[in-house]
């Protein structure tokens, strides 16, 4: 039986790390409401250890025990884990035009990919963080990418579900929202002026491939003013630069 | 293997959470329960659970034990210890399942089903019942006691102001537990803090002074170990109330399993530490007793005391409030406070024994301290019961779940085995001494809490099912919520 105050993930075991990893991939591959004796027949792992194990990754909140008492889920910090360890790199001569870009526009310069109705940030401005994948990723129709996103769809309502109003001036009637994705769709820019933050707008251009598909959104971002008064002469730029990932990005 | 994109190994871990990256937004639930969820930081939890354990009183029953059995008071109190850090196992293979307000009443009922989880429920609403008002008391009397040693007041004549002073410290408490979990909690911290230095300070300056007290001889008979077993295990028990804030606390099933298995080890570690040092004090010739020693001792016990009182208000408010949602109490006991996230309703049933309570027995013009004894050993009978039938109710809940092992059940059988000795053991003891009355009134409030869920078994069955609620995850909490339903 553990005692509360054994630590079975020390550095000195790494055998353990590695079997409580194996559990939280076989809980992803098994699906929600997998049990914890399903757990250990399906890893070979000794009933004793696999309770230990599933317990632990509980209390530290990767996994989630089911109202059931039974059975696992997936919990939400997995995805902490996984911002860690995940960023994907871009050619360098995309780095290298994001980079020129930032030089040249005074406001924070994000690159996302945007492959298969999915926001995932590429190339984030350093010095002005963006707001988290998993903000934006849940509340695509606040931000300037997530509008290019949905502007691609015929519905928007499968990838968003229901808006939820994070600011006083996030869109959250339907009607305003399908209005909204028109103009993108018509001047092939997306704009938001403080509907994920009060006092962040950001403006957003598609970077698409040779046959048209939306590979990625170029986003400059700003307070709402500085958004809303960006010259033609920038917005030159960052369609330039556009272009540019286009080729390097496809 | 967390790359998605660009690598060549998909895992279905790195798709799990691909897929949560992409999903729509979920509409996050209302916290269930409308308490506080999920907020509290591990050391206000574990304020709480040895808040309700009271160190500060303990160590001086502790040291106050070396003058009857000498130096055997030590391995007394780790017998006591070891059987209380079993039960502390026990309750955390719990703890690190379920995070409920109702504690061990949630638990049980997970176990041993609803009619023995609402039995432990009633059990706990005894303990706790008698624990606020016997602190309370107390607490009043140190206050007083600390005004007359400083030398402020006059020593009073008669219970009166104590009493009163009861009344005024039951309203406080009241206001306080009403105000929120945190409030309540971080005053409880430095309350309990400020009286274990306290009472730490004068047990040392006596060891190193010397005493005017004697050691006993190290000698042992049976109703001598009876009752020295008793002080000790009576000093240990309240150590489970920390499980009464797992759905505020934050990372719960870390933190409260932690909790529930250091604080009677840690406890019992202080009272081995308060009768070494009575034992050292008492060898020694005795110096003339420090002027200051007498009003900080009573500080410190009434701020422990008054701690206690609200630690196990809490514990007993989050029963009660349990017991309302479910519908086997008044529901209006399940309601909590709009702002606060606090059972306010719950916390205005405990009125009559926090200061309805004082205010009678100065009505009565009856002395306070038989009360309290009488109380202490209900909480302790009743505390025991409840620790009983946790303790077995662990291994038919892990085989439930699935989850059995040899050595989880091993646990539970010995711990059973210790707590139905004891429990036999004192209240044995309290039938030959007089204090037959006071087991009597447990059993007779149990047989009345069986035959209140009997009744409501065969009027409304649905709520008798509904026994065992408790804090389930939010979508919030999970990766793919839409796909768990």
């Amino acid at each position: 039986m553990p005692s509360p105050d054994d630590h079975p993930l020390a550095g000195r075991q790494p055998a353990a790390i590695r079997s409580a990893l194996t559990v939280l991939e076989e809980v992803a591959r098994a699906g929600p409401g997998v049990t914890a004796r399903e757990l250990s027949t399906a890893l070979g792992l000794s009933p004793a250890t696999t309770y230990r194990l599933v317990n632990l990754l509980v209390a530290e909140e990767y996994l989630v025990r089911l109202p059931d008492l039974r059975g696992f889920a997936l919990g939400r910090k997995v995805v902490e884990l996984a911002g860690a360890v995940t960023s994907p790199a871009i050619p360098a001569a995309a780095a290298a035009a994001v980079a020129e870009l930032r030089s040249r526009v005074r406001l924070a310069v994000h690159l996302a990919s945007l492959r298969r109705g999915r926001l995932r940030m590429l190339d984030p401005d350093p010095d002005h963080p963006p707001s988290t994948d998993g903000v934006l990723a849940r509340h695509l129709h606040a931000s300037a990418l997530g509008k290019l996103l949905l502007a691609e769809e015929d519905d928007w309502r499968p990838l968003l579900g229901e808006p939820r109003p994070l600011t006083a001036r996030t869109l959250r009637r339907p009607d305003t929202l399908d209005r909204e994705l028109e103009t993108v769709r018509a001047e092939r820019v997306a704009r938001q002026f403080g509907e994920l933050r009060p006092d962040r707008g950001c403006l957003a251009m598609p970077v698409r491939d040779g046959s048209g598909v939306l590979v990625a959104g170029l986003a400059v971002s700003g307070s709402p003013d500085r958004v809303a008064a960006l010259t033609p002469p920038t917005l030159r730029l960052v369609e330039t630069c556009a272009e540019t990932l286009a080729t390097l990005l496809a | 293997m967390f790359r998605a994109e660009g690598g060549g190994t998909i895992s279905a871990l790195a798709d799990a959470i691909a897929d949560a990256l992409s999903r729509p937004a979920e509409q996050g639930s209302a916290p269930r329960g409308g308490l506080d969820r999920r907020r509290l930081s591990a050391l206000p939890v574990a304020a709480q659970a040895v808040s309700v354990v009271a160190p500060s009183p303990g160590m001086m029953n502790a040291a106050a034990m070396t003058a009857a059995v000498g130096a055997a008071a030590v391995p007394v109190i780790g017998l006591a210890t070891l059987a209380m850090a079993l039960v502390g196992l026990v309750v955390a293979q719990f703890a690190r399942r379920i995070a409920a307000a109702g504690s061990l009443y949630t638990y049980v009922s997970k176990g041993l089903g609803p009619v023995a989880g609402f039995l432990t429920g009633c059990a706990l609403i005894a303990a706790y019942g008698s624990l606020v008002a016997m602190c309370l008391l107390g607490a009043g009397r140190r206050v007083v006691g600390f005004l007359t040693a400083a030398g402020v007041v006059p020593a009073p004549q008669g219970s009166g102001p104590a009493l009163l002073a009861t009344a005024l410290l039951g309203t406080a408490m009241t206001a306080i537990v009403v105000r929120g979990i945190r409030v309540s909690a971080g005053l409880t911290l430095l309350l309990e803090a400020a009286s274990v230095l306290a009472v730490l300070t004068a047990l040392v300056l006596g060891a190193v002074r010397g005493t005017a007290t004697t050691a006993g001889p190290s000698t042992m008979d049976a109703a001598l170990f009876t009752a020295a077993l008793m002080t000790a295990v009576k000093a240990l028990v309240g150590f489970e109330s920390g499980c009464a804030l797992s759905v505020e606390a934050r990372k719960p099933f870390s933190v409260v399993p932690r909790v529930v298995f250091w604080t009677p080890v840690g406890c019992g570690a202080l009272f081995a530490l308060a009768a070494l040092l009575a034992l050292v004090g008492d060898a020694r010739p005795a110096a003339p007793p420090l002027p200051f020693l007498p009003a900080l001792v009573q500080l410190g016990l009434a701020s422990s005391l008054f701690a206690c009182a609200m630690g196990a208000n809490n514990a007993v408010v989050r029963v009660l409030f349990s017991m309302g949602r479910e519908g086997v109490a008044p529901r209006a006991l399940g309601r909590a406070h709009v702002r606060y996230r606090t059972p306010y309703v719950a916390a205005g049933a405990m009125v009559p024994f926090a200061v309805g309570l004082p205010l009678l027995l100065w009505t009565l013009g009856r002395p306070s301290a038989r009360v309290s004894e009488w109380l202490g050993l209900l909480a302790v009978l009743a505390f025991l019961t409840a620790y009983l039938l946790v303790s077995l109710a662990a291994a038919p809940f892990l085989r439930r779940i699935g989850e059995h092992t040899a050595g989880a059940t091993a646990v539970a059988v010995l711990a059973s085995a210790v707590l139905a000795g004891a429990l036999a053991l004192i209240a044995h003891a309290s039938l030959y001494d007089g204090r037959g009355g006071v087991v009597a009134a447990l059993a007779a409030l149990l047989a009345a809490g069986l035959l209140w869920l009997l009744r409501l078994r065969r009027r409304t069955p649905h709520r008798v099912r509904a026994i065992g609620y408790f804090d389930e995850p939010t979508p919030d909490d999970l990766l793919h919520p839409h796909r768990t339903e």
